[in-house]
């Protein structure tokens, strides 16, 4: 007979009495903060969650930082939120996947989630299990060791996430009812306090009140009588107040020491203005104008409780309440709001613009416009809120057909002098790099949790509504403000976010574009005769996998500078390698020096135009053309004397203002020459119509390594490379 | 006057280029190029236009360097 002798298994305790980090991997600190600008004015617990920096250090026993992965989610981000909206989270959760954290160490378990679905919660407990990652939250006489391979520490944990939205539910919810309870009564509650209203300053903080400033009250009221007359047009109030210098005069001395104005409204020449769109929106939607004020929400349902007369209404109900209705689209009383609408023609949602959300510029934001009826769409540079309240100022325009056409025959010359670039980006993406991987990881373990979570909800729903019918026996609805359609919604939302993220995470990890785009090695092949064959979104996406970059900038009036950073099979797999081609547009962008003659530019008209030299007439009216000049001249009755055209070889559309951006690129006279003479014949090939407004100058051969290697050159680029390489590395 | 009969462009067919003065305008295009790059790009570049060359190349220039 023989005996196995075995030890009983003593389930070892959570609280430990020191910290014993796995090593091998790197320790992780996740320091988070709820409240938005908490850093500072909670310093201490700023300062506590910094600690566990030395502290990790201590336990490591090591005095460099090398190994401790610091994820500082600064202030302001709640611990509701998931992956989806915390980078340094998902960050730090792609790095549990890679292998690389072996321990988390927190100042408490909150900071990791306060999650009502515990979507957020499995997801995160899930992966470290999975990677044997230990969460550690130091205690004043120990450490609390959270080992998710054993089950009793995850129900721990999981307890201890229960407590920290119960944190939510209670506390935060008591605070919010205790705030709500007092500013039902009247009070100042906290917060902001829109004008014209203000605080009495001579009051017991407990039982202080607001009043209307009655200087200001006036104006408020102006504001939305004009909202009124302008047919609830936003722009053209915003137009309105832009006129003013302010809205609301500062106060004087006597009056500040009796109220105290507590605004974040704009402060601009001695007074308070609205200054941008949305605040203006929120202006004309604020209840506490009408003498409501807000107390809370209705447990059961949802709603938003509203207690009228409280305070003094600024603006009559029938006044506010169809100016709040035409913004929100209903009526206080939840009719919806009617009014005819004149839209005018739309962007095509569909538009045929290969480099629609791919084009970018440093000068601005690019937007792609068109109009259905004429077909033809343009690129646009936009400064979003420049000029103006909600304006939109465009800076130029390009049209997209000619780009598009010029980057299409570039990625044509590209595929054809090398015949097997499709092998390549074939092989590139089989060998797809392991970048993104981790993250889709992370996400993929975060939807399958949404989508639970959605499902119980969803349970919920239905046991809330079974065997419940109407008068007219149809099935009972929950209100689309019950608390679990709420719930339901933000979890859809969730969702929605973490798919994008994923579908953005796969074109990052180099997915293979068949897996999206039929036939996608096909069209390469076949660029010419089938790429025009795909549907416009499928066009974009397709240029979407082959460039890494496409950015656009004006130079001058007719040139811009186009470049193109390549995926890499594309040129050469072991480096990027960025296009850049000159572009001439026709039309010079429209600005006062181009359209409109000053007198000096006159005067040096009539001084120079008969006898001097056509590049010394350009140089000293940089903004005109020798066409604008012969029109102008003729206006002016002044006739050029002799022939001169033999020196007169600028085309009648190029300007001077071309020529000396031109310049800042060519470092010695041969090299101006070269791209003065270039910039001459693009100018007279670029006619004016639909397709032909954009001639385009690519700067580099086609094929880079012949051009380098041959004989009269290589010598040229070694020396150039062998300053610059070193510059590079 | 001098300077603008050296600045003014000529018309010209570029087939009708002799091959040398078409590498001088291609080398001409391609330092343009680098400098329209900007600093950033264009270093990127050139370590591009490295891995371009031939690795027989690259010893030959080596052994240049320690001569």
């Amino acid at each position: 007979m023989s005996y196995k002798i075995v030890q009983p298994n003593h389930p070892q305790s959570l609280f430990q009495q020191s910290a014993q980090l796995d090593k091998t991997r790197n320790t992780a600190i996740l320091i988070r903060q709820s409240r938005r600008g908490s850093d500072k004015t909670h310093i201490e617990g700023r300062m506590l969650q910094e600690s566990l920096i030395p502290f990790v250090q201590l336990a490591r026993e090591e005095e460099t930082l090398e190994h401790i992965h610091i994820f500082d989610e600064g202030s302001g981000v709640s611990g509701t939120k998931g992956v989806d909206r915390r980078k340094k989270l998902k960050s730090m959760m792609e790095e549990m996947v890679d292998n690389l954290i072996g321990d988390i160490v927190l100042a408490r378990p909150d900071r990791l989630f306060r999650d009502k679905h515990f979507s957020n919660v499995s997801a995160f407990t899930e992966l470290a299990e999975k990677m044997k990652v230990k969460v550690i939250v130091p205690k004043e006489r120990g450490v609390l060791v959270y080992d998710f391979t054993k089950y009793e520490d995850l129900k721990e944990f999981q307890r201890a996430m229960q407590e920290a939205y119960a944190y939510i539910d209670t506390q935060i919810g008591y605070m919010n009812r205790a705030r709500a309870f007092k500013v039902a009564k009247g009070y100042y509650g906290g917060g902001n306090i829109i004008l014209p209203y203000v605080l009495l300053r001579d009051m017991p903080k407990e039982q202080q009140v607001i009043v209307v400033y009655d200087p200001w009250k006036e104006q408020a009221l102006d504001l939305f009588t004009k909202f009124q007359e302008f047919n609830f047009q936003t722009s053209r109030l915003a137009r309105y107040i832009e006129e003013k210098p302010y809205l609301f005069k500062c106060m004087d001395e006597s009056h500040l020491e009796e109220y105290q104005v507590v605004t974040t409204m704009s402060k601009a020449n001695g007074g308070y203005t609205i200054a941008t769109m949305e605040s203006l929106r929120r202006y004309l939607k604020n209840l506490t104008l009408a003498g409501f004020v807000k107390a809370g929400k209705e447990v059961a349902t949802g709603e938003i409780i509203l207690i009228p007369n409280v305070i003094d209404a600024v603006v009559p109900l029938e006044l506010f309440d169809p100016c709040f209705a035409s913004l929100t689209g209903e009526h206080l009383d939840g009719t919806p709001f009617e009014r005819k609408r004149h839209f005018k023609g739309g962007a095509n949602e569909n538009v045929d613009a290969i480099l629609h959300g791919l084009l970018s510029s440093d000068e601005g934001d690019i937007g792609v416009f068109a109009n259905a009826d004429i077909d033809y769409p343009i690129y646009d540079l936009r400064n979003y809120n420049k000029g103006g309240i909600g304006k939109t100022e465009t800076l130029w325009s390009i049209a997209a057909r000619p780009v598009d056409r010029i980057v299409l025959d570039r990625l044509i010359a590209l595929a054809e002098y090398d015949n097997t670039l499709v092998d390549r980006v074939k092989q590139f993406f089989a060998e797809a790099h392991k970048e993104g991987e981790n993250s889709l990881v992370v996400l993929d373990t975060a939807i399958i949790k949404t989508q639970e979570a959605i499902q119980r909800v969803g349970r919920t729903i239905v046991k809330l509504t079974k065997g419940l019918f109407d008068e007219q026996g149809n099935p009972i609805e929950l209100a689309d403000n019950d608390p679990n359609i709420v719930e339901q919604r933000n979890l859809y939302m969730q969702l929605r976010r973490l798919q994008k993220q994923r579908d953005d995470a796969a074109r990052l990890s180099n997915e293979d574009p068949s897996a999206s785009i039929t036939n996608f090695y096909h069209v390469l092949s076949h660029l010419t005769t089938e790429f025009h064959k795909l549907p416009p979104q499928t066009k974009k996406d397709f240029m979407r996998r082959l460039i890494d970059e496409v950015k656009i900038q004006s130079i001058s009036p007719h040139l811009f500078l186009l470049h193109i950073t390549w995926i890499r099979p594309l040129t050469n797999e072991r480096a990027d390698r960025t296009d850049v081609a000159l572009l001439w547009r026709c039309t010079p962008t429209k600005s006062d020096e181009v359209n409109v003659w000053t007198p000096e530019e006159d005067d040096a008209l009539r001084a120079l135009y008969p006898n001097a030299p056509q590049l010394a007439l350009m140089q000293s009216i940089p903004y005109k053309t020798p066409g604008m000049m012969k029109n102008r001249a003729f206006h002016l009755g002044v006739r050029r004397e002799g022939k001169k055209y033999d020196s007169e070889r600028f085309s009648l559309t190029v300007m001077y203002a071309d020529l000396e951006a031109a310049n800042l690129f060519a470092k010695n006279d041969k090299d101006r020459n070269v791209l003065w003479n270039e910039i001459n014949t693009l100018s007279q090939q670029a006619k004016k119509g639909k397709d032909t407004n954009i001639t385009a100058l690519w700067l580099f051969a086609v094929d880079m390594g012949s051009f380098i290697q041959s004989h009269n050159v290589t010598d040229v680029v070694t020396a150039a490379l062998s300053g610059q390489a070193r510059l590079a590395t | 006057m001098s300077e603008e009969s050296s600045t003014q462009p000529t018309k010209h067919n570029p087939s009708n280029l002799s091959q040398d003065a078409r590498n001088e305008k291609q080398l001409s295009l391609f330092f343009i190029g680098l400098e329209m790059l900007g600093e950033k790009k264009k270093a990127r570049f050139l370590l591009y236009l490295l891995s371009l060359k031939k690795p027989d190349q690259q010893n030959q220039e080596t052994k240049k360097d320690e001569l």
